[in-house]
């Protein structure tokens, strides 16, 4: 159990800026997952809290103890820092069994080998591969040798747990079981996870908190149905969420007390106070002034098709033509075709009797709709 | 504060990771033992020595001179001394090339492409020439074509058939050409076989299916694939030949047929050192501008031979009629240029006086008998000879010891290299470290001569003593220990040793606990390269041995040189013995890889 904050941190690979001014306060006992797409900085965010990057820039604390601080060069060697990695690559020796393998770092403490194989017995068994314990990773299958990677960085009882992408190298159906694994093993080790993943699902089901990274900037850190409902960039909308979100363009303006938001599937006005107040804090609207700018970001499961038009009173109402159906069972996508030249993604549960061609009654709760400044592409109002 | 608290750390970090500290002093000791001798060296050649006041009166010793290069380049006995050797050494170095290229990838193409029967067999059969010691093949040659004009007792053909070989026969340019591409085709042989095997079958398949002839193929589609290995094959070949000593020195020096390597030995050897340092230099630049013309043809084609790793199933040509045939040249190739050559010099052994060979003339006198000073000036048999135990003694000892020392080092630099790709450190050593390959190894012996047999820094002459024996063995063998160790520690994933940083292992635990471990088949194949190399060195030691630092490859040369034929041949074949026995029982015992390290 420790606490994490990263303040300012920078860090260069030569010329390339890799983490940009990077702040990020994991709380202790949290399940935090850094996620991104490949080459985003948080491998490097992961690594630098474990000690195997030095940051250019920056101060690190765990346990309110500073453990990198750029300014003074000081920089606690990774096993002083009271954290354990898993790999990718998992990481395991080759030459050493799967005993030896978690045994290597209690060796180097000089336990005693009666703690020694307690403790390794402990660890193997709650990883469930206590019968693996004389064989050679290269005698376990994937899913085995994840488990003794995580039993090797569970033994040492460290009081923060950093995972590299450990689900990557599974097939689907393993990655789903340990998924839960990881979920029960946090709840029961009550240790402070920071878990590193381009795997939105991962991120959203695993975590109590996410911080997404882009080009080496956090982006947002949040729980992740927050994440989910009011990302805070459209970069971070566009990343999040499968089937993807849809994004519309449109301009914004006051019209008498009323704010408008004109798009091509129609127009409708903000009625509610405090979101009249947030548009009007972050956006220079005057009356009769030009529009600005905005983008929508509407969720496919939030546009309804007619025939299930639920009873609100801000709906926003327009006709499209089915462009394909792509059903799965226990939910159907539809594609629509607005006015010939927008496209957007509507997702009905359950089966449908839809076919290309068709034209359709589309509705949408505007409280649904996220509205980004399509010149910052921050978020002016959410759910 | 602040400021003193930063230094005071940094310091703690440089002090904490010995990484920054070895690569220090690995960069100082290549520096030491490389970049400086050869600036020495240089620097004698442009200055007048004490001894040049004997040839000019104007000479002021200490003083700037391009004497010594006038006199080689443009005076009257530049001609002798410089022009002619270097006509003979291109000539070698060229016709070697072809003719050992040519060789090996038929060879090569014959063993990896067809059906032919016996192909485990007669890959090992052909690699032993590579092995072996270049110049046992022209103590064979001796033996065979000894003519009578050279005086002495006649050669093998003489004696039995009469037949009285001509001079360009038994001596200087031909002998020298096929000995020496008899034992270099191997180079070929071992890369181009690697080529063929990494290139896929199914590139071929697909010409077939597209409707190409056998031949098509192999011209379109083969050999553009492996003609970067071809390339590298050839300035191999060519940079070794040019600056091999030994072969010419068997074959040439009776005729005074020299090449650059051998004037280079006479001129020392005749106190005319300086000349002896500007032919070093000059062997030097020749090695260079080949290797540095190899970068520029090959450059980024390089990578061909690595695209498609992928073994997979290959149809072989079937020879059909022709098989018998090529079967039968092929062995006869390998009778007449490894078989019979080992067996004469081993028969040659027994027999009581050389040319002579009939049954009352067997005598075991050469390795049992006690002094007898009738025979060979008194010279007892090899395993009654002190001289020949402290040889055998000392060449083990500089092999072991070198061998060991540089694969220890190379994979060290291999993990400064590895680990320091983007660094500037690591690059460093990746480039210094492949400094000694561009030394042809006499010239090599000539600069540690001058450099080490007089006190030096904190370091007390050294000529004469093993320390530099084998001082000089892994200097000049880290170029070959440095590629394989980092190729080792590239294969090493860097988690790996991180997770043992993480668990709290410092630098030397994580070196002995995990990198050795996982590094011992690339030491055993880095080991076993040059434990073989060293064996057979003869080129890189002849200038510095002394009676009592004597190898057994010096002590072949030495007898050879005083006439002593059975001895020689006799030392010779202990050589093969122990080279053969260790050979097989490492690629045994530890399927060490003798084709990774090519070109030692």
């Amino acid at each position: 159990m420790s606490s994490i904050q990263l303040s300012h941190i920078d860090k260069y690979y030569g010329q390339a800026h890799i983490l940009k001014d990077v702040c990020l306060s994991i709380n202790d006992g949290e399940f935090m997952t850094l996620l991104g797409p490949s080459g985003c900085g948080k491998t490097t965010t992961l690594r630098v809290i474990a000690g195997l990057e030095q940051p250019q820039k920056g101060l690190l604390v765990i346990d309110g103890k500073p453990v990198v601080d750029c300014e003074t060069c000081m920089i606690l060697p990774p096993s002083k820092r009271n954290l354990d990695l898993v790999f990718q690559s998992y990481a395991l020796w080759p030459h050493l069994t799967v005993f030896e393998n978690i045994a290597f770092g209690l060796k180097l403490k000089k336990m005693s080998s009666e703690v020694i194989s307690e403790k390794v017995r402990m660890a193997l068994q709650r990883m469930q591969i206590l019968q693996y314990a004389d064989r050679y990773p290269n005698e376990l299958s994937g899913g085995q040798q994840q488990r003794v990677a995580i039993a090797r960085a569970i033994v040492s009882e460290s009081s923060i747990l950093l995972l590299d992408e450990p689900l990557s190298n599974l097939d689907a159906k393993l990655r789903i079981e340990m998924r839960s694994e990881l979920k029960r093993l946090h709840q029961e080790l009550k240790t402070t996870v920071v878990y590193v993943t381009h795997d939105q699902t991962e991120a959203l089901t695993m975590s109590t908190r996410v911080a997404i990274f882009f080009e080496g900037v956090l982006a947002q850190c949040d729980k992740p149905m927050q994440v989910y409902r009011n990302p805070a960039t459209l970069q971070v909308a566009d990343f999040i969420g499968n089937p993807k979100i849809n994004f519309v363009n449109a301009t914004m303006q006051l019209r008498d007390e009323d704010v408008t938001i004109a798009c091509p599937l129609g127009t409708f006005a903000i009625r509610d106070a405090q979101r009249r107040r947030d548009i009007l804090k972050t956006m220079n609207l005057a009356p009769g002034v030009e529009g600005s700018e905005v983008v929508l970001a509407i969720r496919p499961e939030h546009i309804q098709l007619h025939g299930e038009v639920d009873a609100q009173p801000d709906l926003l109402k327009f006709t499209a033509s089915v462009y394909s159906v792509l059903p799965a069972g226990s939910e159907t996508l539809v594609q629509l075709m607005v006015d010939d030249n927008l496209q957007i993604l509507a997702k009905h549960m359950g089966e449908n009797t839809l076919s290309a061609g068709d034209l359709v009654q589309v509705s949408i709760r505007t409280d649904c709709i996220n509205v980004f400044d399509a010149n910052t592409e921050k978020i002016i109002f959410g759910i | 504060m602040k400021k003193i608290e930063r230094n005071l750390n940094q310091c703690k970090h440089m002090l904490s990771n010995p990484y920054n500290a070895i690569t220090a002093i690995a960069i100082g000791a290549l520096v030491f033992l490389i970049v400086v001798p050869v600036w020495e060296i240089l620097r004698t050649t442009l200055i007048w020595s004490p001894r040049d006041l004997r040839l000019t009166e104007s000479a002021i010793p200490g003083n700037f001179t391009l004497f010594h290069w006038i006199r080689i380049f443009h005076s009257n006995i530049s001609k002798t001394l410089f022009y002619i050797p270097l006509r003979n050494s291109l000539l070698i170095g060229i016709s070697v090339s072809a003719l050992s290229i040519s060789l090996g990838s038929i060879f090569a193409y014959i063993v990896t492409r067809t059906d032919l029967p016996l192909k485990k067999l007669l890959s090992f059969l052909l690699m032993i020439p590579y092995i072996l010691p270049s110049w046992y093949l022209s103590m064979a040659w001796l033996i065979i074509f000894k003519n009578e004009r050279a005086g002495g007792r006649p050669g093998f053909l003489q004696a039995l058939f009469s037949f009285n070989a001509p001079n360009w026969l038994a001596y200087g340019l031909v002998p020298v050409v096929i000995t020496l591409s008899l034992h270099y085709y191997a180079y070929t042989f071992l890369l181009v076989s690697s080529a063929l095997n990494s290139i896929g079958g199914d590139l071929e398949e697909m010409a077939e299916i597209k409707g190409a002839s056998r031949f098509t193929i192999l011209r379109k589609i083969t050999f553009p694939l492996i003609l970067p290995s071809l390339l590298s094959s050839f300035i191999l070949t060519f940079s070794k030949a040019i600056g091999t000593f030994g072969v010419p020195a068997f074959l040439g020096l009776r005729v005074r047929f020299y090449t650059l390597s051998t004037m280079l030995y006479s001129s020392i050897r005749s106190r005319q050192t300086v000349e002896g340092y500007i032919l070093s230099i000059i062997l030097i630049v020749m090695a260079m501008l080949t290797i540095f013309m190899n970068q520029k043809m090959i450059g980024s084609r390089k990578s061909f031979t690595t695209i498609s790793g992928k073994a997979s199933r290959k149809n072989l040509v079937a020879l059909g009629r022709w098989k018998p045939l090529i079967l039968t040249l092929l062995i006869v190739f390998i009778v007449l240029a490894v078989l019979f050559p080992t067996g004469i010099l081993i028969l040659n052994t027994f027999t009581l006086q050389d040319g002579v060979y009939s049954l009352d003339n067997l005598t075991m006198h050469f390795w049992l008998g006690a002094s007898n000073p009738e025979i060979a000036a008194g010279e007892p048999g090899v395993f009654r000879n002190p001289q020949m135990i402290r040889g055998f003694l000392n060449t083990m000892q500089l092999v072991l010891t070198s061998s060991i020392a540089a694969t220890l080092i190379g994979i060290l630099f291999g993990y400064i290299i590895s680990r320091g790709r983007s660094k500037f450190s690591g690059k460093l050593v990746e480039q210094v470290s492949f400094l000694p390959y561009l030394i042809p190894s006499i010239a090599f012996g000539a600069i540690y001569l001058s450099m080490f047999s007089k006190r030096n820094l904190f370091i007390p002459s050294l000529y004469g003593t093993m320390t530099l024996m084998i001082l000089i063995s892994i200097v000049k063998y880290l170029p070959f220990a440095t590629r394989a160790g980092t190729s080792t520690m590239m294969q090493i994933n860097q988690e790996l040793e991180e997770a043992g940083l993480v668990k709290g292992a410092g630098f030397f635990a994580r070196f002995k606990k995990i990198l050795i471990p996982l590094s011992k088949r690339g030491f055993m194949s880095g080991f076993l390269l040059i434990f073989i190399s060293a064996m057979k060195e003869l080129d890189l030691l002849v200038l510095l041995s002394t009676p009592s630092t004597s190898t057994l490859s010096s002590l072949t040369y030495t007898y050879q040189e005083l006439g002593f034929e059975q001895f020689s041949s006799a030392v010779i074949t202990i050589i093969m013995i122990i080279t053969v026995a260790v050979y097989l029982a490492s690629e045994k015992l530890a399927h060490a890889d003798l084709s990774q390290g090519i070109g030692g």
